[in-house]
């Protein structure tokens, strides 16, 4: 049987033991969890660094890139303040471009060549963790007590900048010494900054030449803009001079129209003249005739049954000697005279009533025929005795126009067609219809047009006629007012032979 | 009617930091004005630039806070030397009052505790709630300050948060009181809107190591000069195995002891332990505690336990979601010892912890939550206020 104090001290020792294993067991879970730590720590560094270049790419400036990036840098390395500085080749030193966590302000802070050159900054990938003593400048007198510097190069390996993270001598306690362990992600996050740089530089470069030509662009719209006021200007100039030209040439037409109608009005009032003669010289002697007619009817009036007799044989004697029956005759002549004057004159009447249409900007159906043969009853006074007019009208449909313009046109044309012929002559008028339009030919046997002339017959103000005989306009308006209804005038003429209008005219001024 | 607002980040920009804080807590409101912010700060952050930007946004905010070793925001957690959080707070400047005590050599921590609950009293007297964040540093019974509190406000006082420090570096701490930075300053909030009340629970989820026993053989308030009749420092040192040259901060992570809780509170906190907290002193071999520790105390070694703590989380939130019986919370409060952070769990771990909390207390909806990694918790077990260490504490305000 064993000792029972034996047995305690045993158990005693024995359980000292388990305690001595627990507590060695306590210190290595606590360095597990030191490790650990330190593993959650590397992580959250490189998660850091990589949430950082996406947040880098939103910077729109320099100083928001150089902002993003110190204060990136504390937060992924958990130091207290960091500055990013750029290489000033001309100066040859290293220039505060941001700087985040210290208590003053020390942009202005220069860092020479010397610096530069004791730090070995222009090698490549030279990552430099110290301790800072407060004499030595001059990170000593930023309030320095340690720092990592990272310097970073372009392509070509040349010196373009430095990022540097530390601890001030106020905070040191607060703050994990900065270790050789962080040299490896600090180089990371150098390098991922740089490569971020040059693309931000990049970015900005194209964006700057983006907002060049944006601006190039902006002042070529601001020039066409002007230039399209001057345009515009321009534009109202002519058609206001366009309207001016429409209202003279409305004018000019107008006057044309009076010209034509001044040379129309005596050889109309010839026209008119002669049947109202007939009229006026018939109605006296119709005077003349009724008188003696009324003595015998006043006769008549006076029969009663008691003087049947008496006044029969008054009233033979009267007729006798009034040669009653000649009378009657004279009268039945005069009122057919008189009736071939009115006759007549409405006809002149009509004729002018057709020819000078007030409808004429309004279009319509009408009869071409009609318009021809109105406008040489306005002419008749011209020709007449000396110019056969031969119509050949043909089987035409009826036209949609401005019947008063078309009737202007062959005024013009016939008018020209009678001045061609000096003495005796013909003047053929022909028609006919086909494919939707209706074919016009004109045709005198005058002297014919020069072929040096010809060409110009069209033009405006050209004539031939005598000052104070025509405008010039006649030609040029009725080509003007062809063309309006889509249709064609040609003239085709020989010296001495004579000259030809054709006028082709569509059926509709649809389209 | 008081309304919380919060948000973290992690920007390393201190005016950026701030403005993003605000916008992101407010982010509906009409404006960035609100009555109180509190600001939770990692070291990194430059704490002037904090303050004043925060003042530039919301002129008519009281602006209180503290430095910290990490913050706990609903966006979860972040541990880097820039972490922020806030929590903005609208309401009646009736319904709250802020004290602030900045550190003075020689006065004892009970008297600090009474002049502070003091301030905040005659500020306010309808006070039901508070949140006290002492400095960690000088290593103080803040048991004692608890009960100064206590002898002001009454012992049924919830007095929830927990102990500012910095980044376990134990160098300096730091207070916000307005455009004040204060060293070692302590700061409390307390709340009266009579509409809101609070749950606290803690939880630690450690195994205790039911071998060599610690007894405090000689001590003086929170100070222990000898365990087993050796001195402290050395006897520590040598039970873990360790020089006696060893990092205090080092041995700290180590050397985690426990104290037996009174009978009945086991049920309730789920452990019939409570943790401490040693920090050594080499030069003169003594350990300090963060709350009295007096002679003849039996300490046991205890050791972390990743199950127990997940275990315990699940625990803790079931506790709030039966102790909420359906209600929204309005606002958590949220302390983590920062020896449950970094320092014990890696990033993954620690982002499940945390989410463990939030998911069954918030269900997904955007409930403020501000929170820090700490030096010591406060928070109730079984109606008494409690100082701890190695714990979460969750303080959750709901209306009634």
């Amino acid at each position: 049987m064993n000792n029972p104090t034996q047995t305690l001290e045993e158990l005693q020792s024995r359980c000292d033991d388990l305690q001595g294993q627990v507590i060695r067991f306590l210190k290595v879970e606590q360095d597990l969890i030191h490790t650990r730590n330190q593993l959650d720590r590397d992580l959250a560094r490189f998660k850091a660094i990589q949430s950082y270049s996406q947040r880098i790419m939103q910077a729109e400036s320099m100083e928001e890139f150089a902002e993003i990036t110190v204060e990136a840098v504390i937060e992924t390395f958990e130091i207290e303040c960091s500055a990013f500085f750029s290489y000033d080749k001309a100066e040859n030193c290293l220039k505060v471009k941001s700087m985040f966590g210290f208590e003053e302000d020390y942009t202005d802070c220069r860092l020479d060549d010397e610096w530069i050159t004791l730090k070995g900054i222009s090698l490549e990938g030279n990552v430099i963790v110290e301790n800072v003593s407060p004499d030595s400048d001059p990170m000593g007198s930023m309030g320095l007590s340690q720092v990592i510097i990272s310097p970073y190069h372009d392509d070509s390996g040349q010196l373009v900048g430095m990022l540097m993270g530390g601890i001030t001598v106020s905070k040191k306690g607060y703050y994990e010494e900065i270790s050789e362990e962080l040299v490896p992600s600090f180089m990371v996050f150098t390098q991922q900054m740089s490569s971020q740089l040059q693309n931000f530089e990049a970015k900005r470069y194209l964006n700057e030449k983006v907002q060049r030509r944006t601006a190039e662009v902006v002042e070529q719209k601001k020039e066409i803009e002007e230039k399209n006021v001057v345009l515009e200007d321009q534009k109202e100039e002519l058609h206001s001079m366009l309207e001016s030209l429409k209202l003279t040439q409305s004018q000019l037409v107008q006057s044309e129209k009076m010209a034509s109608l001044g040379q129309l009005v005596a050889g109309i009032a010839h026209e008119i003249n002669n049947p109202v003669t007939f009229i006026s010289a018939g109605v006296d002697s119709l005077g003349a005739n009724l008188d003696e007619v009324r003595q015998v009817l006043e006769v008549y009036h006076r029969l009663t049954p008691i003087n049947v007799e008496e006044k029969l044989k008054e009233i033979e004697d009267l007729k006798s000697q009034i040669d009653y029956k000649q009378a009657i005759r004279e009268i039945n002549s005069l009122i057919e005279s008189i009736k071939n004057g009115t006759e007549r004159t409405t006809q002149i009447v009509n004729g002018l009533r057709t020819f000078s249409r007030l409808d004429e900007d309004v279009l319509k159906v009408a009869d071409i025929h009609e318009g021809l043969d109105s406008t040489l009853i306005l002419l008749r006074n011209r020709y007449k005795n000396r110019i056969e007019i031969i119509k050949e009208y043909g089987s035409i449909p009826q036209l949609e126009c401005f019947p008063g313009q078309l009737n202007q046109v062959f005024m013009n044309i016939l008018s020209n067609a009678i001045d061609a012929i000096a003495d005796k002559g013909e003047i053929t008028i022909s028609t006919s219809a086909s494919s939707g339009f209706i074919r016009i030919h004109i045709k005198d046997s005058g002297i014919g047009i020069p072929d040096n002339i010809r060409a110009k017959i069209f033009d405006p103000f050209y004539t031939t006629k005598e000052v104070g005989e025509g405008t010039g306009l006649g030609l040029s308006i009725s080509h003007g007012i062809i063309e309006k209804h889509k249709g064609s005038i040609k003239v085709q003429s020989q010296e001495g032979k004579g000259t030809e209008f054709i006028i082709n005219l569509p059926l509709t001024q649809k389209n | 009617m008081l309304q919380f607002f919060s948000a973290s980040t992690s920007i390393v920009n201190s005016r950026r930091a701030i403005t993003e804080c605000l916008e992101v807590a407010l982010e509906g409101e009409a404006n960035l004005d609100c009555d109180l912010i509190i600001i939770y700060t990692a070291m990194g952050h430059n704490f002037k630039e904090l303050l004043s930007e925060a003042n530039r946004l919301s002129p008519n905010a009281r602006v209180i806070g503290c430095t910290c070793a990490g913050v706990i925001g609903r966006e979860g957690p972040n541990e880097t030397l820039k972490a922020l959080a806030i929590m903005a707070i609208k309401g009646d400047p009736e319904e709250f009052a802020i004290a602030c005590c900045e550190f003075r050599d020689n006065e004892g921590t009970y008297e600090k505790g009474v002049r502070i609950a003091q301030d905040l009293k005659g500020n306010n007297s309808e006070i039901n709630m508070i949140l006290f964040i002492p400095s960690v540093l000088p290593m103080s019974p803040l048991d004692e300050a608890i009960k100064g509190i206590e002898s002001v406000f009454g012992s049924n006082m919830p007095v929830f948060g927990g102990a500012s420090v910095d980044n376990m570096k134990g160098i300096n701490v730091y207070a916000f009181f307005d455009d004040k930075i204060v060293e070692k300053g302590w700061i409390a909030i307390g709340l009266s809107d009579p509409s809101l009340k609070v749950i606290t629970q803690v939880n630690h989820g450690f195994n205790i190591l039911k071998g060599l026993q610690l007894e405090v053989t000689r001590s003086e308030s929170n100070i222990v000069h000898e365990f087993n009749g050796q001195p402290a420092w050395k006897f520590l040192t040598d039970t873990l195995g360790v020089p006696d040259t060893t990092d205090p901060l080092e041995v700290m992570t180590l050397g985690i002891v426990a104290e037996e809780l009174p009978g009945g509170l086991e049920n309730e906190y789920g452990s019939k332990y409570i943790l401490r907290s040693l920090f050594g002193n080499s030069t003169d071999t003594s350990v300090a505690f963060p709350v009295i520790c007096k002679e003849g105390t039996k300490l046991l070694l205890a050791k972390r336990d990743e199950k127990r703590m997940f275990d315990g989380v699940d625990r803790m939130t079931g506790r709030i979601k039966e102790l909420l019986n359906g209600k929204k919370p309005e606002a958590i409060f949220h302390i983590d010892c920062l020896l449950r952070g970094r320092f014990s769990i890696n990033r993954v771990l620690k982002d499940e912890f945390i989410n463990r909390m939030q998911f069954p207390i918030c269900q997904g909806e955007p409930i403020p939550w501000l929170g820090f990694y700490s030096g010591g918790e406060f928070g109730m077990i079984s109606g008494r206020n409690w100082v701890h260490t190695f714990t979460s504490s969750l303080s959750v305000i709901y209306r009634k």
